[in-house]
């Protein structure tokens, strides 16, 4: 399990997180929503282990995340980057290996590599450089990095649980790779992965996620499944919007449309 | 799809190997060229007759006397000094290049060559009045000793005042760095400013660089000293990839970033202190050598580190024929030749880049 509990963090004064409890599920997909400066990049740093609580705790299976030895960490959770700045040259299948680094020759690299790179459908990209792809196929690659990663902990039974950390990854893709990449996101909880991801796109996050956790202002609203959370009185007190929800014409879940 | 991934990532290495064997050929051509040339030229009949005798086939008999005096005191120990001066730099630039994720970067940055040249002029300047003393502690290594004490004493000061700041990143690694090699210029001017005419040349001409103070005595120490840090460098070659992806990015891969920084920035201390050392500042080798080396191989630090090691190697045995026989019996100052070849080719890379981005 990888928590929050009770966690704040105050830096000079200012409380971008206060008293905030969730928790990510083996299997399960937990999205984080919320208005600008709500606490949702805070949470996932606190998550992560960027960042020490000031206050309450982050554990992943019941030890503080920063106390984790780097690599072991690294093995068990990984962090998708909402853009690289990466200046090199490399080939995509270096970047992918680079995903095995804290491994130490301790998981079969070819599987580990060959695995993720299907499951991120970079196999194609395999010899072409890094800095010549679009910016979706850039995210893929690094999207077949973080999962070699924690291939080792997906692929097989018996290993604990690894965890996967997204901070808006359909921030820069269109509409057909946002579904693509929150469809992986699905394949890869049914394959036991803990899936935490910062969504803006409400609609998606109720489609996508098992459960949500609606930020404001570092606190937490309310958590739960989507259709608990979402709703029109709710969204429009934190988004300060007026909003309508919908039934979906032919399908399961909601529609939630702001009606300005 | 899984044979194409293994077949490509294959094709990769068969293309590396033999590009590592081709820079370890040129090496030794390049080795048996600044044996055989020179002043007196060496036939290589005696180069090859002497090496089989060192390692007990044949025996040296034959050989004319002076040829092997000039060879095994002279010529050895100088082609030995720029293959690990070259070596070391080239490792250093690519270490530097990797830590401020910036192919440009130069190991200048961390103040070392600075740092050197302020304890080198001091002891050249302020050294006759304590000369008695310093004389007697190491001789003839007294200023390489010193020089390699002030670059290490930059990077100290570059490190405090870096981890003085808040954040400990790249970029106030680099910010500070700026800051030490402005006291160190200013420090330099101030001795300059003070020395006589003898004192002036004396430093002018260290500083440009020379392999010319080549002996065995002094060659021993760096020898060792680079071949260390080159040799803990490939070992950190997997975590320095990772480190280019960002700092973020690589703490999550589980890579620690300021500890492989500082342990980086230790080994670049070393290896270019001990350069600068024993033959002064030369410019452009540690900028341009890893450039080339990307351009043949790719960014890879596993073959990277051991790619610009050879080259490096080369290019300064060229640099230092080229600088020992154009004006024979004069020489020229390595560090002007290595300017001369490299700064051309810093600008035509920089006008790549341009167009590159632009297109």
């Amino acid at each position: 399990m990888l928590a929050l509990r009770g966690a704040s963090y105050t830096v000079r004064g200012r409380g971008l997180l206060r008293g905030v409890s969730l928790a990510a599920a083996p299997g399960r997909i937990l999205a984080l929503v919320g208005p600008n400066g709500a606490g949702k990049t805070t949470a996932l740093k606190l998550l992560a282990g960027d960042l020490a609580p000031t206050g309450g705790e982050a554990l992943l299976d019941g030890r503080a995340v920063t106390a984790w030895p780097w690599r072991a960490l690294a093995r068990r959770r990984a962090v998708l980057p909402q853009h690289s700045t990466l200046a090199f040259e490399f080939r995509v299948h270096e970047i992918v290996e680079m995903g095995l680094a804290a491994h130490e020759g301790k998981a079969d690299p070819a599987e580990s590599v060959i695995g993720a790179m299907r499951a991120a459908d970079v196999l194609q990209l395999v010899d072409r450089s890094y800095l010549s792809l679009s910016g979706g196929e850039q995210q893929r690659v690094q999207l077949a990095r973080v999962l070699a990663q924690i291939w080792p902990s997906a692929a097989r039974a018996g290993e604990p649980a690894a965890y996967l950390l997204l901070d808006e990854p359909t921030a820069s893709l269109d509409l057909s790779h946002q579904v693509a990449i929150l469809t992986e996101a699905r394949n890869l909880a049914a394959r036991g992965i803990g899936i935490v991801v910062i969504l803006h796109d409400l609609n998606i996050a109720a489609r996508f996620a098992d459960e949500v956790a609606l930020l404001d202002r570092g606190r937490l609203v309310a958590s739960g499944v989507p259709a608990a959370v979402l709703t029109a009185h709710r969204l429009e007190e934190v988004f300060a919007v007026p909003l309508a929800v919908f039934a979906h014409p032919h399908a399961a879940g909601r529609l939630i449309v702001a009606t300005v | 799809m899984i044979a194409d991934c293994r077949t490509a990532a294959l094709s990769r290495r068969r293309r590396r190997t033999p590009t590592l064997l081709l820079l370890a050929i040129a090496l030794g051509m390049a080795a048996g060229l600044g044996l055989a040339v020179g002043a007196t030229a060496i036939p290589p009949a005696t180069i090859l007759r002497l090496a089989f005798a060192a390692i007990g086939i044949g025996d040296a008999a034959s050989v004319d006397l002076g040829h092997a005096m000039i060879l095994t005191s002279v010529r050895l120990p100088r082609v030995a000094l720029a293959m690990v001066v070259g070596a070391g730099l080239a490792v250093a630039g690519a270490l530097m290049q990797a830590i401020f994720r910036n192919p440009l970067a130069d190991p200048g940055l961390i103040g070392v060559s600075s740092g050197a040249a302020l304890a080198a002029v001091a002891l050249i300047v302020a050294g006759s009045a304590i000369a008695p003393v310093t004389a007697g502690l190491a001789g003839p290594l007294t200023l390489p000793l010193a020089a390699f004490a002030g670059g290490l004493a930059a990077v100290a000061i570059v490190f405090q005042v870096a981890r003085a700041s808040s954040h400990t990143t790249a970029m106030t690694l680099l910010l500070a760095g700026i800051a030490v090699n402005a006291l160190s210029e200013t420090g330099i001017g101030l001795f300059v400013f003070v020395s006589n005419d003898q004192q002036l040349r004396m430093f002018t001409f260290w500083r440009m660089g020379s392999l010319g103070g080549a002996a065995w005595a002094s060659l021993l120490p760096v020898l060792l000293l680079i071949g260390a840090a080159t040799a803990l460098a490939l070992r950190l070659a997997v975590p320095l990839n990772v480190y280019l992806l960002g700092e973020a990015e690589s703490g999550h891969a589980g890579i620690e970033s300021a500890r492989l920084r500082r342990f980086v920035v230790v080994l670049v201390a070393l290896a270019v202190g001990a350069s600068v050392a024993t033959s002064g500042v030369v410019a452009f080798v540690g900028l341009v050598v890893p450039h080339l080396v990307r351009l043949l191989v790719g960014p890879d630090h596993r073959i990277l580190l051991p790619g610009a090691a050879l080259l490096g190697a080369t290019l300064l045995l060229a640099a230092d024929l080229v600088a020992r026989t154009v004006i024979a019996p004069a020489e020229l100052p390595i560090g002007l030749v290595t300017g001369a070849i490299g700064a051309p080719f810093f600008i035509a890379l920089l006008i790549r880049r341009d167009t590159l981005a632009r297109g």
